[in-house]
């Protein structure tokens, strides 16, 4: 089950104050939130252009439907992601393709300069990796493994059961693991 | 999958379990947990499989952020319009509109049986209704007397 932090009522606060008008609640929504909603659009998309089109469009709408939002039955985090989520879905059927040729644009060598070769070339692999997976593994695996959703949260955000979310999540991880480590999956 | 066969339990059923349920053996059905224990104390090919698992979870955990543009943030709070029409809008089609909804269809039934009650007076009626009315004959009486 969820637990509340100070965190999610600080969300709902800053929500509340959002649906009054008060710019100043929703930018400190925006800044709490658009790195974490940002980096799973870019990731799903495979594009920087489209993660900030998307971004944009996500938090404009918190901005209109904020009065809507329902506190207590998801945290503002998981409702921002839903929001995201679907306005990626809806990218994706629009333009009905995904994207597979790995990660087009430059690795952020910015986030740990020190990082050793070996460990960029894995990441680069795994990145290309989950670029492959398809479009609801891949949002799966993202928002588990790598946005720290719980896996009801994550149910809630595909808008799927519990059950569906784990076979999505053990196809990506099964997909990921025999990807990079292929040649070390012998039988007995 | 949690009701099986012990004998079952495999190098297959393990990876399908391991990517099912992940790293954390707390979080898989008990029944499977203890098979699982089992299989890795005995097979060496299982506990090469759950580290490349554990592996796996730790390059996803440690993948980099991808971090908005700088001014991305403030084009987005500066983009959005005055709260005060969209929120009405918002807030109009979000909340208003069932009681709207209910009070129109109240009034254009209270009408529509207004107008279906008013039924033009039969002519005949109408005509002896004007007689009756205008008849010498009839005569307030003199309540004084």
């Amino acid at each position: 089950l969820a637990v509340r932090t100070n965190n999610d009522e600080q969300d709902e606060a800053l929500l509340a104050g959002i649906t009054t008008g008060d710019r100043r609640a929703f930018e400190q929504l925006v800044s709490g939130h658009l790195d974490s909603i940002h980096s799973y659009l870019y990731r799903m998309t495979g594009s920087r252009a489209d993660a900030e089109d998307l971004a944009q469009e996500a938090f404009f709408r918190v901005w209109r439907k904020a009065a809507t939002y329902q506190p207590g039955r998801v945290k503002v985090s998981t409702w921002i992601h839903t929001i995201a989520h679907n306005l990626c879905v809806d990218m994706f059927r629009r333009h009905r393709e995904s994207p597979t040729d790995g990660f087009p644009e430059q690795p952020d060598e910015s986030t740990d300069p020190a990082r050793v070769a070996s460990d960029r070339e894995q990441q680069r692999l795994l990145e290309t990796a989950i670029q492959r997976l398809p479009d609801n593994q891949r949002s799966a695996l993202l928002l588990c493994q790598v946005r720290g959703f719980s896996n009801a949260q994550a149910a809630d955000i595909l808008g799927i059961n519990t059950r569906a979310l784990e076979s999505l999540l053990a196809r990506a991880r099964g997909a990921l693991r025999s990807g990079l480590f292929a040649n070390g999956e012998e039988s007995e | 999958m949690s009701n099986m066969d012990p004998g079952t339990f495999d190098l297959s059923t393990f990876g399908e379990n391991l990517d099912r349920y992940g790293i954390d053996m707390d979080r898989w059905p008990p029944e499977l947990r203890t098979q699982a224990a089992g299989l890795l104390e005995t097979s060496e090919a299982a506990r090469r499989m759950y580290d490349q698992a554990m592996q796996l979870t730790t390059l996803l955990s440690q993948l980099p952020e991808k971090a908005a543009a700088p001014g991305l943030g403030s084009r987005i709070v500066t983009g959005v319009p005055p709260q005060a029409w969209s929120g009405v809008v918002e807030w109009f089609t979000a909340a208003l509109w069932r009681p709207a909804l209910a009070a129109a269809l109240t009034l254009a039934f209270g009408f529509a049986l207004g107008v279906y009650q008013q039924q033009p007076l039969d002519e005949d009626l109408a005509d002896e209704l004007s007689l009756l009315a205008f008849s010498p004959a009839f005569e307030e009486p003199d309540y004084d007397e």
